[in-house]
């Protein structure tokens, strides 16, 4: 899995390349843990993403919690599988989708 | 006597005759040196080799085919015997002077010339036996009146010395390199009796050479020839060294340590030995190319002129040649020949031996050159001690995940007992439902489990729940999960309270973010009711009676401590007499063929519709069969989770029995 980050002053645009598992989500979650610093807006491009995890949503979800101490989060580009994976579990409800 | 060591004394006899007497042959027809005294002798290189390497054998050939020449020669029977006793003492004392001398901490080695050392003791024994034979010679020429000593002692000399020691070197350092059958005089033990015997042993040389340079200087003083003094003296010189060639052997044979086959040492060796005699060789040549310029030369200065040039200047090349080699010895091939072996005994012991490695490092680091040796000293001191505490440290990490491995495997057995798994679980109940369920792990210990149980005599709880994540955590967390869940149910509270009251508890004391998906149901078992809740998991599989499995797309809330406060919604639906439920976890959907495919929902109910009308352990089973098909070898990555019910089955198995006629 390949983390692209985009710095735009307080913007951090994260796009994700290929799978969230088991063996990519503590990558992402690093990522999110130490590049967030004086982030406001924070976007996960999961464009080039095939599909995510039940460790992938635990991140997402770790990660949503903190932005809202700081500021915001979206998840953007969602393709069709993950759109249902939110679906089901109703991650829908929870994420800011775009 | 055995045959076999008389057909090699034969045969050892013979190489040597035939070396002796083939190079002998062609110098015989060239100029005599002195007339009637000697020829130019390159055979004289011959006894003492032979001699060192064969012992008894050698010594007879070479004497025999001094006689051979001799005869050639056409001498008189007196000087036949003389040549033949001369080159016999030459070459056998040679032998024993070998194996006697340069005694080093009682051993001796054999007779192989490939150090500084050995170089050295080669040179002085063959020095000390050429001046032997040259006294022998020089007193026999006095003796019939052929020429006076003080004229011939130092021609005689060169004349073995030479020879035997710019060729003798090389051959000897070439020899040992592939050949080493070396005759060994027998070991004698030193008695009381003995002691008194080695010193006559050790003063014989010395009388010898006495005598030889006192008769040497009278003649030279003198100048005249004294014959029956010179017989005298040279019967007397004769018995002395033929008392000495029984002089027995009492050191040790060094056992050579398995030595490379063609070391540094005798490499460097060779090389100088080459470049020195190409020298010495050039030296000569230029007199040689001098002194026939020079027209007023007699023959015996001619040759005398060329025999001492080779003789002064061999010393002081090969001189030069030895210290070299005793520096490269010293600070080149002797650390690296220590090093050598410390790797090679490294290499077969065991590398935990605190000690041994220890001392080995030390033996490294004593090589204290400011140079690439000493560097590589020191690495493969560092090296020796690196690997021990890695090894001591890979054996405590191996130790520790030994111990882990065992735990998990435990933690995973408890895991797995922790759901129940004895069907049918209510025996009274039979004509109500028929349950099956199933929790096959994934390798890594995982967080899915299901759960069913009676809350009251009439009301069924049914669960099916996936922990996000594997690993200890996960299974900690599904512990956790199902008795929370389970206990809030038997409260008789709705699925959507009950999942409420569970979210709230969780979420209290949620540090590491996870969260399980769960779907709950309770069955009211008199009127086929059926109250769930869904939060965040799978789309349960509903199934009519007469009809097939579809995905019953139910009302998501969001997963169990993913968020306080969550809402749930619960819903409702009725269950006639035959129909079935089917919940599964994503581990079904989501298994993966080698080709990363997914099994998918579709698939899944068409396995489901494939064993429909069969009771629910079969039905489950024909649908792990048809993961297993399709995943084909491919490793399973999520436990793969399955729970189904049939309500009333019997209306079930009437429905299946009309259908087949």
């Amino acid at each position: 899995m390949i983390i692209r980050e985009i710095r735009d002053n307080n913007k951090l645009t994260l796009a994700i390349k290929g799978r969230i598992d088991t063996a990519t989500a503590p990558q992402l979650e690093t990522a999110v843990k130490t590049k967030t610093d004086g982030v406001e807006q924070l976007e996960i491009d999961l464009k080039e993403t095939d599909y995510i995890s039940s460790a992938g949503l635990r991140v997402l979800l770790a990660a949503q919690k903190s932005m809202k101490k700081q500021g915001s989060m979206v998840v953007t580009n969602v393709n069709e599988v993950i759109h249902e994976i939110f679906e089901v579990t109703g991650f829908l409800d929870i994420l800011t989708i775009q | 006597m055995d045959s076999r060591k008389v057909i090699k004394f034969l045969r050892r006899t013979l190489i040597s005759f035939c070396l002796f007497f083939f190079i002998a042959f062609p110098f015989k027809h060239l100029d005599f040196l002195i007339p009637g005294v000697t020829e130019i002798r390159p055979e004289n290189v011959i006894p003492p080799v032979m001699g060192i390497l064969f012992g008894v054998p050698g010594a007879l050939g070479a004497a025999l085919g001094n006689i051979a020449g001799d005869l050639i020669d056409g001498t008189t029977v007196y000087t036949f015997c003389f040549g033949f006793l001369a080159n016999f003492l030459y070459a056998y004392l040679a032998h024993k002077m070998w194996y006697t001398w340069f005694e080093r901490e009682g051993t001796v080695n054999y007779p192989q010339i490939y150090s500084f050392y050995t170089c050295v003791k080669f040179i002085t024994i063959i020095f000390v036996d050429s001046v032997f034979v040259a006294f022998m010679i020089m007193l026999l020429s006095e003796a019939i009146g052929m020429a006076k000593a003080h004229d011939v002692a130092l021609i005689l000399f060169y004349n073995n010395f030479d020879f035997a020691v710019i060729l003798g070197l090389p051959i000897l350092a070439t020899v040992s390199n592939f050949w080493n059958d070396y005759e060994v005089p027998p070991k004698r033990e030193i008695s009381e009796k003995w002691q008194a015997y080695e010193r006559i042993f050790t003063l014989i040389p010395a009388v010898v050479v006495t005598l030889g340079v006192w008769y040497y200087v009278y003649s030279r003083l003198q100048d005249q020839m004294y014959p029956q003094l010179a017989a005298v003296i040279m019967y007397i010189i004769m018995i002395l060294l033929a008392i000495y060639s029984f002089r027995p052997r009492t050191a040790e044979i060094e056992k050579e340590k398995k030595r490379v086959d063609f070391s540094l040492k005798a490499k460097s060796n060779i090389l100088f030995q080459v470049v020195g005699i190409l020298m010495v060789v050039f030296v000569v040549a230029v007199t040689w190319y001098l002194n026939t310029k020079n027209a007023d030369i007699t023959r015996l200065e001619f040759w005398q002129d060329i025999f001492s040039t080779a003789g002064l200047s061999f010393n002081f090349v090969f001189g030069i040649i030895l210290a070299s080699l005793f520096i490269v010895e010293k600070y080149l091939a002797n650390p690296i020949e220590k090093m050598t072996d410390i790797v090679r005994e490294y290499g077969q012991q065991d590398h935990l031996d605190h000690q041994g490695n220890k001392t080995m490092a030390e033996a490294c680091r004593s090589i204290r050159s400011k140079d690439e040796i000493g560097e590589l000293a020191d690495g493969i001191a560092e090296m020796i001690e690196d690997v021990e505490s890695y090894v001591n440290n890979l054996q405590a990490v191996t130790q520790e995940k030994q111990r882990i491995s065992t735990e998990l495997n435990l933690a995973r057995r408890i895991q797995e007992s922790f759901l129940p798994r004895v069907f049918p679980p209510f025996p009274e109940y039979t004509q109500y439902f028929d349950l099956y369920a199933s929790m096959d792990a994934a390798k890594e210990v995982g967080g899915d489990f299901y759960d069913f149980f009676l809350i009251d005599e009439d009301h069924l709880g049914l669960v099916i729940a996936d922990v996000s994540g594997k690993g200890i955590g996960a299974s900690l967390f599904m512990m956790i999960s199902k008795a929370l869940i389970k206990n809030q149910a038997m409260n008789a509270e709705s699925p959507a309270a009950v999942l409420e009251a569970v979210n709230r508890q969780i979420c209290a004391n949620n540090e590491a973010d996870m969260f399980v998906t769960v779907w709950l149901g309770i069955l009211e078992l008199s009127t086929g009711r059926l109250i769930a809740a869904n939060a965040g998991h799978e789309y349960p599989a509903l199934m009519r009676r007469d009809g097939s499995f579809e995905l019953f797309k139910d009302k998501h809330g969001f997963v169990i401590g993913g968020m306080d406060g969550v809402r749930f919604k619960n819903y409702e639906l009725t269950l006639e007499p035959g129909d079935r439920l089917f919940v599964y976890t994503d581990g079904v959907a989501e298994a993966t063929d080698a080709v990363n495919e997914q099994f998918g929902t579709e698939r899944t109910l068409t396995a489901l519709n494939q064993h429909k009308q069969e009771s629910c352990r079969d039905l489950i089973s024909g649908v792990r069969d048809a993961i297993e098909e399709f995943v084909n070898g491919a490793p399973q990555f999520d436990d793969i989770t399955m729970l189904t019910i049939t309500f009333r089955p019997a209306e079930l198995l009437r429905s299946s029995e009309e259908n087949k006629e």
